[in-house]
């Protein structure tokens, strides 16, 4: 009998009953897996936003009227951006951080010139002891360092960099909570490893039936 | 014996650490720096335990070595999965990649579970039938080869060694850290332990250790978070999900943990400003792109189904079901930790908030974390262990993969086919300690972050290995010239990312790097290396007529396939 057969294996043309159930099941569990994990990468890609945070829309209003004849609370407002967003720590970039350093020892100078110390700058600044306050103040601790600089010339891409720290994708699968979860950050570290392990099961008990239906030894 | 000596440790990890506590109090609180007391004595203690689990199982000859003698059951194989699996990748890497990068990070949780469908689906079981020792052992069969038998030893040693380079890297941050020694000194003496004991165990004794070390791994990733969750005001009962508020309150800020004033080590509040970033997807704060996250996810995917140690693993059970459902049992085991690997880089975020605590060593964040939640301080010198029991049974299983392909494939099958079992067996060892050091030299030039380092070698494995079990496996038509062309191609791929990858290390600009950078990144390349590996392949065997020999088609057909 063997004479006249060829053989050929081919995932695409199974020829017995077993590897033509095996071949179905196959396709099916990886489409699932395909469309799980990637089609809802994909799906995050296709309707999220850029979306930017207060302190950025704040930060595009103070930016052009700081450099000109800014007002006390427009600097303290400046001053507080700045502050939220090195308050992402090891998120900036060094050369970033710097550059933010540069803008917060300006605006200080200019709300308070001859400022010297950050207890004084956060008087200046008017940090209190309320909300995120006392975290503002924490920054200001650790970057604030005193320059004679009065104005902002010498503070190149500014703006660029505050965009790249505080535009966000977001869309109703990032907004929308789940457990306390982000819905999509569920779903993608939680969900997904569950999905995982259902499809391997079901692929191992459907391989069980299947051979004991056939008879096939393992 | 597995099991007793198991018990025997813990009572000894018990009794021992009740009996310092008084005096690790005061040293595993600090974050570097000092020599620590408890974890260097529970260090020694489960180091011990697993050379003593080595010597009773001591490999008898050659078959012993390899395949472990072909007596798992699927539950003991899967932990054995699980625990070869779970590495100092798993366990500080990728709490360390989200600790950075957010969301991206998850790439990697998910890459490296979800490739195991993929192994199951297609490979688990015809890899078992077909009935080899190890992924040269197919490759050279399969494609009727001595020379690809030769290339696939090669690859498995070279793939080997890379892996083993991010699992150095972790050792010698844990031993850096107990010993509160410099860090190339910390991986000479943690690159010499791991070698001792993988050169006295062999593999019998490594699948023991590898059940063992997994419970040690999963019981001492797991107990911090139920502490930290419930120190600092979160549902405890299943931190699992109740950090789903933690993510939250990382990515909204919290001015204070639910009205308290919960300080971390140092003294400061548990509070955080708004970090939105960390949740949301490919933030361009982190540098971070949606082409990235796929890309890694699909590289590690085919990765984990190409890695000739993982692979290796199903030669080691009886039958073809066993290793099916081993596979099962490995995933969730593997999954218990991967669902707590996002919880460290969450709580790190708020403990770390402050801004004097600088930059910390991201690969190091588990464990910071579990010290700046100020929690007991022998559990996280537990901690600290199992951190290098997952980087042990890794590294293990690798120099074993690694020596077996340099005996057994290069040496005894390509090289030396009258050689004796004695001498394959000294050969296997020389193997191991040269491949040893080999890393040790690497890791000691500190190329990247753990889970990064490790990403290279799965890029490898998707781009040759990989390709040459799928196609090896479901199409006949796939011959000798074709798996050449194949590899080929994903030798070239992967030659010119490592190329790439490590000029930039050493400061030299080659042409068109931003080029290369982006699109064949060293932790990804294997997203367009692996796809154009497997079109190779089927283009040259349809031109050279895809003529694989009757009987190869014969045994893969009623053999494998049952047809």
């Amino acid at each position: 009998m063997s004479e006249q057969r060829d053989f050929n294996v081919n995932f695409f043309k199974p020829k017995s009953e077993a590897e033509k159930a095996n071949t179905k099941l196959i396709s099916i569990l990886v489409v699932i897996w395909a469309v799980a994990v990637f089609g809802f990468q994909f799906l995050l890609i296709g309707i999220q936003k850029p979306v930017e945070e207060q302190t950025l829309t704040d930060f595009r209003e103070l930016w052009p009227k700081v450099q000109q004849a800014p007002a006390e609370s427009e600097l303290q407002s400046l001053a507080r951006v700045l502050l939220s967003t090195l308050g992402k720590n090891t998120t900036v970039k060094e050369q970033d951080r710097e550059l933010m350093k540069e803008a917060l020892a300006v605006t200080v100078n200019l709300l308070e010139p001859g400022t010297r110390t950050a207890e004084d700058a956060a008087q200046a600044i008017g940090l209190g002891a309320d909300g995120f306050d006392p975290l503002l103040k924490d920054q200001l601790d650790y970057h604030y360092a005193s320059t004679g600089t009065m104005n902002y010339s010498g503070i190149k891409g500014l703006p660029e960099t505050m965009e790249k720290y505080l535009i966000h994708n977001r869309s109703i699968l990032t907004d929308s909570s789940f457990l306390g979860f982000p819905l999509h950050y569920f779903y993608t570290a939680q969900f997904l490893l569950i999905l995982f392990i259902v499809l391997c099961l079901i692929y191992a008990k459907a391989v069980d039936k299947k051979n004991t239906r056939l008879g096939i030894e393992d | 014996m597995g099991k007793k000596l198991s018990i025997v440790f813990i009572l000894l990890v018990m009794c021992c650490g009740t009996a310092l506590f008084a005096e690790g109090t005061a040293d595993a609180t600090t974050l570097e720096g000092d020599f620590k007391l408890v974890p260097a004595i529970i260090l020694i203690i489960i180091l011990s335990t697993f050379v003593l689990v080595g010597v009773f199982n001591r490999a008898k000859g050659t078959k012993d070595y390899w395949a472990a003698g072909r007596n798992i059951s699927p539950v003991g194989s899967g932990m054995a999965i699980a625990s070869n699996w779970m590495s100092a990748a798993s366990f500080l890497g990728m709490a360390a990649i989200m600790y950075g990068s957010g969301y991206h990070g998850l790439a990697y949780v998910v890459g490296w579970t979800g490739g195991y469908v993929l192994l199951l689906v297609l490979m688990a079981g015809q890899i078992r039938r077909y009935g080899k020792y190890t992924a040269p052992d197919f490759i050279g069969d399969r494609f009727y080869s001595r020379g690809l038998r030769g290339v696939g030893a090669l690859l498995t040693i070279f793939i080997s060694i890379t892996y083993c380079v991010g699992q150095f890297a972790g050792i010698g941050l844990m031993f850096k850290w107990i010993l509160g020694i410099d860090y190339n000194m910390a991986i000479l003496i943690g690159g010499a332990v791991v070698l001792t004991y993988t050169l006295i165990s062999g593999m019998l004794g490594v699948t023991k250790n590898m059940q063992i070390q997994y419970i040690i791994i999963i019981v001492s990733f797991i107990i911090p978070l139920f502490i930290i969750a419930q120190k600092f005001g979160y549902f405890w009962g299943l931190p699992q999900i109740g950090y789903g508020e933690v993510v939250t309150n990382v990515s909204n800020g919290i001015a204070e943990v639910k009205g308290t004033v919960l300080q971390n080590v140092m003294g400061h509040k548990a509070a955080i400003l708004p970090q939105p970033e960390y949740a949301m997807p490919w933030a361009a704060a982190h540098g971070t792109s949606a082409f990235q996250w796929l890309a890694i996810c699909f590289a590690l995917m085919l990765g984990t189904a190409g890695l000739p140690h993982v692979i290796q693993r199903f030669y080691v059970v009886p039958k073809a079901k066993d290793a099916r459902w081993s596979v099962v049992w490995g995933l969730f085991f593997i999954c218990l930790l991967y669902w707590n690997a996002p919880v460290y880089s969450a709580f790190a975020k708020i403990l770390s908030s402050a801004p004097n605590m600088g930059a910390l060593s991201k690969d190091a964040i588990v464990v910071y974390t579990a010290q700046l939640a100020d929690i007991f301080p022998l559990i996280v010198a537990f901690l600290a262990a199992g951190a290098v029991s997952a980087a042990f049974s890794t590294v293990s299983g690798l120099l074993v993969a690694g020596a077996s392909a340099f005996s057994h494939d290069l040496y005894f099958n390509t090289l030396k086919p009258d050689a004796s079992e004695k001498t394959q067996m000294l050969m296997a060892r020389l193997g191991t300690v040269a491949m040893a050091i080999i890393v040790t030299g690497i890791a000691l030039l500190k190329l990247g972050l753990i889970a990064n380092l490790v990403a290279v070698a799965f890029s490898l494995a998707a781009c040759t290995i990989f390709p040459l079990f799928l196609l090896g496996i479901w199409w006949s038509g796939s011959n000798r010239q074709g798996a050449w062309a194949g590899v080929i191609v994903g030798i070239g791929v992967s030659v010119i990312a490592i190329t790439y990858f490590i000029a930039g290390s050493f400061g030299t600009q080659l042409p068109a790097a931003d080029f290369v950078g982006k699109w064949l990144n060293p932790w990804y390349f294997a997203w367009i290396g692996a796809p154009l590996s497997i079109i190779a392949n089927v283009a040259v065997s349809f031109i050279t007529g895809r003529d694989t020999p009757l009987e190869i088609r014969e045994f893969l057909a009623t053999k494998v396939h049952n047809q």
